[in-house]
């Protein structure tokens, strides 16, 4: 494996109140790295590490010349500032021409929206016009901070299979976060699991099993894993 | 010299409504009002060493930016608690200290009565306000959009904020000449506000708020001049009028849709 990104024994803590300790990890080029846990188990922390937004304790190491995007979750994000959605893209680190701006958007099937105001745009519209902001810089490991809900399923398996897409013809690593498990299974190399005292790490059949999902989230979530098995469907948890 | 009087008033206001856009986007609005008020204890200081009233503002001003700026850092204050209670004390220390005489123009600001000099010094710190603003508009814009995007672009978010309420504080500074202290909140609230209800980019969003603080100023010291009234007041109204119409458009503009 040819790693794009190493971290050792990384601790972060928030207020004084530890929220990742002595997590470690490897993520190789190209690869599609999601994680999962609990609301609250640190994952938008821990991507806020990776970016080197807040301080932390350990090492985070990113193969040195790594361009990194950044997609956040909306509640960091300033829905009703009337920005237009192509005075977005002036706004970032490199000069970027309408041509790119159109390109950018087209990657994430949003090539009308350049025009559209940011506070007009539909949570999903919204989403793709972040995504492609980051992407316009052409980043080389891409952080993808999923909200927790509101936008529309459909819409978002098409956005995962268009960034794998992405990540196959330009070697784009993914780091995402994401509460939806089809789309674990479906799309992810690899799983990182993350709750407080409990990590784990591995291929997402390995890693989605109802025994590890229970320890990971408690007994509150309901999984079904989309397969053929008969068994392994009742195996899974019911939705609760 | 009233037409000097236009062209001061019409500057300060244009650099006031220039930050507004960023105040309002931040949720900031009560900190550029609380800090109007703080400018009060400086103008009793000036008054008292019997100097220029905003060289005892500027510095009572600096000195509240950065503790709004450090109070607004930190998720364990009552920000607005807090805020509140700098903006009554204030109030309090500079009416007690600053004769009936001057108070009325220190609460609703002589811009009709200003010496060369200081309208001078008041249209060159406007300009550099002005200046320095539009220098920073992207990692201000960036900020105000999300601190997270921002620093992801390389945007150093923490002296931004800081360059913004200092910029505000020495803007607020000028508003108290023009409109004075009680008042010039609504200079860095309204224009930007009514600019919103309108706006459908960042460009118009600015272009707007500038455009009505200076047309509200302009009307509201020609009026003032024609019928000697007080301008503060009237310059407020202007902007209130100015906010309830675009108010309007923006609720046809929905009905419509």
């Amino acid at each position: 494996m040819d790693p794009i990104l190493q971290v050792e024994n990384l601790s972060v803590e928030l207020d004084g109140q530890s929220v990742i300790e002595g997590l470690s990890f490897e993520v190789g080029r190209g690869e599609t790295v999601m994680v999962i846990g609990p609301n609250g188990a640190g994952k938008t922390t821990l991507f806020r590490a990776l970016m080197g937004f807040i301080p932390y304790r350990g090492r985070i190491a990113w193969k040195p010349g790594t361009r990194l995007g950044y997609v956040p979750q909306g509640v960091d994000v300033n829905r009703e500032f009337p920005l237009a959605v192509r005075e977005l893209f002036h706004l970032g680190k490199q000069r970027v021409n309408e041509k790119a701006i159109e390109e950018a958007l087209s990657l994430v099937n949003s090539a009308g929206l350049a025009r559209r105001t940011l506070s007009n745009l539909s949570s999903g519209e919204f989403q793709r016009v972040l995504i492609a902001f980051a992407l316009a810089e052409r980043p080389q490991a891409l952080l993808f901070d999923e909200p927790t809900s509101d936008i529309d399923v459909g819409g978002q398996e098409t956005i995962y299979h268009r960034l794998q897409q992405i990540g196959r013809e330009q070697g784009l690593t993914l780091l995402m976060i994401s509460h939806d498990l089809n789309v674990v299974l479906r799309f992810a190399t690899q799983v990182l699991c993350l709750n407080k005292g409990f990590k784990c790490l591995g291929k997402p059949m390995d890693i989605l099993t109802p025994e590890l999902l229970r320890r990971l989230y408690g007994d509150e979530v309901g999984f079904y894993r989309h397969t053929h098995d008969v068994r392994a469907d009742s195996d899974s948890l019911g939705r609760g | 010299m009233f037409a000097w009087v236009l062209v001061t008033g019409i500057l300060a206001a244009a650099a006031i409504g220039y930050l507004g856009v960023f105040v309002i986007f931040k949720r900031v609005a009560l900190a550029g009002d609380a800090l109007s008020h703080v400018a009060l204890p400086g103008i009793a200081l000036a008054l008292a060493l019997g100097v220029d009233v905003l060289w005892g503002a500027l510095p009572v001003l600096l000195l509240a930016a950065v503790i709004v700026y450090f109070v607004s850092k930190s998720a364990h204050l009552y920000e607005d608690a807090i805020i509140g209670i700098l903006f009554s004390l204030s109030l309090a220390i500079g009416v007690l200290f600053i004769n009936l005489e001057d108070l009325e123009a220190a609460l609703f600001g002589d811009i009709l009565h200003l010496g060369a000099g200081e309208m001078t010094v008041t249209i060159l710190l406007s300009l550099i306000i002005l200046l320095f603003v539009w220098a920073l508009h992207r990692p201000l814009t960036l900020t105000c959009f999300s601190s997270d995007l921002a620093r992801a672009n390389g945007v150093k978010v923490e002296r931004t904020n800081l360059f913004f309420f200092v910029l505000l504080a020495l803007a607020v500074g000028l508003g108290v000449k023009v409109v004075g202290t009680l008042l010039v909140g609504s200079l860095v609230i309204i224009p930007s506000s009514a600019a919103a209800n309108l706006a459908r980019s960042l460009k118009s969003l600015t272009a707007l708020s500038i455009g009505f603080a200076a047309l509200s100023t302009a009307l509201g010291l020609l009026a003032a001049h024609a019928f000697r009234l007080l301008p503060g007041p009237m310059i407020v109204i202007f902007e209130g009028v100015l906010f309830l119409l675009t108010l309007t458009g923006k609720l046809a503009r929905q009905r419509v849709r």
